[in-house]
């Protein structure tokens, strides 16, 4: 039952509805809200991801890496220029959801607290915390949400 | 559905929770630029040069629609009014020479994303968590 609830799309109720007559446009549509979420926030990443591992961002990255004090910068740079990529595809696809979305919730954390809240304070205007914070509190769903119903987890019937 | 690591079932039980847990937060962040415009800088610079909402209207939006959106009360009507309103911020918002859309930052992007995650709690609806679904009647 539990994994049906993410994505319940039979509990769409004439009787509750103030308007009928939507009830089935609603049936079509609920049950891709979940699975937009996931592609969007996947597909967010892959740009910088693709920066980073094939147009020569990875420097920089490793240099604002190694400015937050963590040891060997470049390969740090390359993990996460892998995540977004490789991460980023399979978060798309809804495969080993779970982990990745906990390594990506790692890596925003890191994001918010340490490059952009520093950086431009809370609101996106000024580059703030708050776009990482949205894609991490996103990421922190998907991690406790799964894949959903439109996941290749669902499909091969097998998850972490 | 088979886990892989059998011993990760203690999370199964917070998984009903992950949709209303996305929309809440939303929600909140949302509502903080209400609380931003009405009582602290009151600008709405990023809905570009041609076009001057009055700021008090917009943050009272923010602060009431976004609240509603956390709680999942009209959740349909009121994503779709907020997808609107980012959809209007992520045109105008300009790309800062040498930025890329894509930057995460003040580019486009951002309001891209905000205006995505509306139109999938559109979709869905408040789902099992939400004022919506106590109070027996919604949208």
């Amino acid at each position: 039952m539990m994994t049906i609830m993410i994505d319940e799309t039979s509990t769409v109720d004439e009787s509750r509805l103030i308007v009928p007559q939507l009830a089935g446009i609603y049936r079509q549509v609920a049950s891709f809200g979940y699975v937009i979420l996931r592609v969007v926030v996947a597909l967010a990443f892959l740009p910088g991801g693709i920066h980073k591992m094939f147009l020569g961002e990875v420097g920089p990255t490793a240099a604002s890496i190694a400015k937050l004090g963590f040891p060997l910068p470049l390969a740090w740079a390359w993990t996460v220029a892998g995540l977004e990529v490789v991460g980023g595809i399979f978060l798309a696809i809804g495969l080993f959801t779970r982990p990745v979305a906990f390594a990506f919730a790692i890596e925003l954390a890191v994001i918010a607290f340490g490059i952009m809240g520093p950086r431009g304070g809370y609101f996106w205007t000024s580059g703030g915390a708050e776009v990482a914070l949205l894609l991490g509190v996103a990421m922190i769903g998907f991690m406790f949400g799964g894949g959903g119903r439109y996941s290749i987890d669902r499909l091969i019937g097998r998850e972490f | 559905m088979q886990k892989i690591i059998p011993g990760l079932v203690w999370y199964r039980p917070f998984e009903p929770f992950a949709y209303a847990f996305i929309r809440f937060c939303t929600g909140a962040i949302i509502v903080l630029h209400g609380v931003d415009r009405l009582f602290y800088r009151g600008s709405v610079a990023e809905f570009g040069a041609s076009f001057h909402p009055p700021a008090s209207a917009v943050g009272v939006f923010e602060l009431v629609g976004g609240a509603m959106i956390a709680l999942g009360l009209l959740t349909r009507p009121i994503a779709l009014l907020s997808a609107l309103e980012w959809l209007v911020i992520a045109w105008a918002v300009p790309v800062k020479p040498g930025n890329s859309w894509f930057m995460l930052g003040a580019t486009p992007h951002y309001p891209s994303i905000v205006t995505a995650f509306c139109v999938a709690f559109m979709l869905r609806g408040g789902g099992y968590y939400s004022l919506d679904r106590m109070l027996g009647k919604e949208f």
